[in-house]
């Protein structure tokens, strides 16, 4: 029997994540009980925010592969929502603009990686650590103020649609075509599932892993920074907390994503599924009249739920 | 076939801290042969195979590969001259399948385009498959994960992936730990093999029944320095462990 064969006759909905029974379950439940839920400007609403939780979460599961954490992304996503907020309002070319803020975005990935990787300092300490910096610095360049500019065609990056469908659900298809690549057809995949598995094993195989280990670091604050450009351009202003609490978010959807917290298990291409289905609860409880603390209580339910569904799957580990 | 000599350890000294693991230890390997290290825990037998194939650096002493000398021995370096090793834990990767684990390192590649590498899995599986069929070990599937294996299934799959590369000399560390009677001889019986292939063995074992009945010659190691050298035919269980713990046996 050819390989194809065998995993199309032995799928099984099981074989996927908690996110995606739990998608559909939420999608029908808000449909039938939240006017306004289930319509088209409400469907592209939820891509656009989903989009952005997305590509959060698939860098946070990158690096959760590595049995690593990275706390930091949404304190990036503030600076990064203030850097290019300063580059734009100094009439600084929107390309450049784009990608000053993605090198910078992408030095805190390095400074983490290098801490962790090179250092083996733990990953939580080290990007709690840079997550209080990097706050204080968006803070500290704003004054605590929010930013405008003249407007341009930056503000309409997030707006604006190609075939019915918002850019940044674009950017996150093309991501994910990225992560399939990469783990499915190169080594890269291959190592970093290694390493939050048995990394020993894998050194002493000749892989360099801390190589490996410093790029999952520099792509998950580099997602993190496209984020941060999708939202600025979302609300048209820099704003230095604009990024709070979405590193809670990223870890909950990379763990309904079935990305196990001590690495080496799950598929960072679920990640997509797992930050709409988030932003599909928090949508739904919106729509609901739900306030936003209620908001934060269903994401933790959901994150316990989530998990617990995966372990008896099977589909993910603690 | 004249014997030659592969691999030269001279003086080999290793510390940690306060700690002597290894003290002017001296090791050599012939071709063709198959050596036994047997020594009391923490008596520096790991330390010593793992000098050898790259993965610590020692403190002092030489060591020659083919009569050359090698200052900056590391993992890939030490493969590339012919030596794999086989360590205690096997060192595969329980998430990824069989033929991943054997070529853990050095995945094999095609170009699509005639550009773009990508990895060559169907190469791989393939010859996972004819390696394992080779050494008389069946699995049903090499896409199975080593998760799923029995202690002697991973030690079978660490053992093909040091020998896929033609080595010409294997360090297998407890290879044997953890195994039923059966699965223990079935690696007795991969390690004779071996040597009729011309693969000399580095073996690190409690078993002392499996050295004798597997190895040309047998190193006492206590305390971290060398205690006995000597042809497995001269010796007796009695004398080897009274080496290894230096005690008299009645």
């Amino acid at each position: 029997m050819g390989i194809l064969t065998h995993q199309i006759k032995s799928f099984k909905l099981s074989m996927f994540p908690s996110a995606v029974p739990i998608l559909i379950s939420l999608g029908v439940i808000f449909s039938i009980t939240a006017d306004y839920f289930f319509t088209i400007e409400n469907f592209k609403n939820i891509l656009l925010n989903g989009s952005v939780l997305s590509i959060i979460a698939l860098g946070m599961s990158v690096v959760m592969l590595t049995n690593g954490i990275d706390l930091s992304v949404g304190a990036i996503i503030s600076f990064i929502s203030i850097a290019v907020a300063v580059f734009l309002s100094k009439g600084l070319d929107i390309t450049y603009s784009i990608i000053g803020a993605l090198l910078v975005g992408s030095m805190v990935g390095l400074i983490n990686g290098f801490l962790i990787a090179v250092f083996e300092f733990p990953p939580f300490f080290v990007t709690l650590g840079t997550m209080g910096v990097i706050n204080s610095m968006a803070l500290v360049f704003s004054d605590g103020k929010t930013i405008y500019w003249e407007k341009n065609w930056f503000n309409t990056i997030a707006s604006s649609e190609i075939f019915f469908l918002p850019i940044p659900f674009w950017i996150v298809l093309l991501l994910l075509g990225f992560t399939l690549w990469f783990f499915h057809f190169q080594s890269f995949g291959t190592y970093i599932w290694g390493i939050g598995n048995n990394e020993d094993a894998l050194r002493l195989a000749g892989v360099n892993t801390k190589i490996y280990t410093l790029i999952s670091y520099i792509i998950s604050s580099f997602l993190a920074s496209i984020s941060g450009i999708i939202i600025t351009s979302r609300i048209a202003s820099g704003n230095p907390t604009v990024g709070f609490g979405l590193e809670f978010q990223a870890i909950a959807a990379a763990a309904i994503g079935g990305i196990s917290f001590f690495g080496g298990h799950g598929h960072p291409g679920f990640a997509i599924v797992s930050g709409l289905t988030i932003i599909v609860l928090i949508n739904g409880l919106n729509l609901l009249g739900f306030s936003t603390p209620w908001q934060y209580t269903g994401t933790g339910v959901l994150l316990i739920l989530g998990m617990f569904l995966n372990i008896m799957q099977g589909t993910g580990e603690i | 076939m004249t014997d030659q000599l592969l691999v030269k350890m001279e003086n080999i000294t290793k510390t940690y801290g306060h700690i002597e693991a290894l003290k002017d230890v001296n090791f050599h390997l012939m071709s063709n042969e198959i050596v036994g290290i047997v020594g009391d825990n923490a008596a520096g037998k790991s330390t010593l195979i793992k000098i050898l194939s790259g993965a610590i650096k020692h403190d002092s002493g030489k060591i020659f590969i083919d009569g050359q000398e090698q200052k900056f021995l590391n993992p890939a370096l030490s493969r590339k001259l012919g030596i794999e090793t086989v360590y205690q834990t096997c060192a595969l990767v329980d998430n990824l399948p069989i033929y991943t684990n054997i070529f853990l390192g050095r995945l094999l590649k095609k170009r699509i385009f005639g550009i773009f590498p990508i990895l060559n899995k169907n190469l791989m599986r393939k010859e996972s498959w004819k390696l394992l069929h080779l050494m008389a070990i069946n699995f049903d599937s090499v896409s199975r994960r080593v998760a799923d294996l029995s202690g002697g299934q991973r030690q079978a799959v660490a053992i093909a992936r040091s020998i896929f590369f033609n080595p010409r000399v294997l360090i297998l560390d407890e290879p044997t730990a953890g195994l039923a009677v059966k699965e223990v001889k079935n690696i007795e019986d991969i390690v004779l093999n071996l040597k009729s292939k011309g693969i000399s063995t580095i073996l690190i074992s409690h078993r002392i029944e499996s050295i004798f009945r597997t190895t040309d010659r047998i190193v006492v190691l206590r305390s971290g320095t060398t205690v006995m050298d000597e042809k497995t035919s001269n010796l007796s269980s009695n004398i080897v462990v009274e080496k290894m713990f230096g005690i008299k046996s009645n």
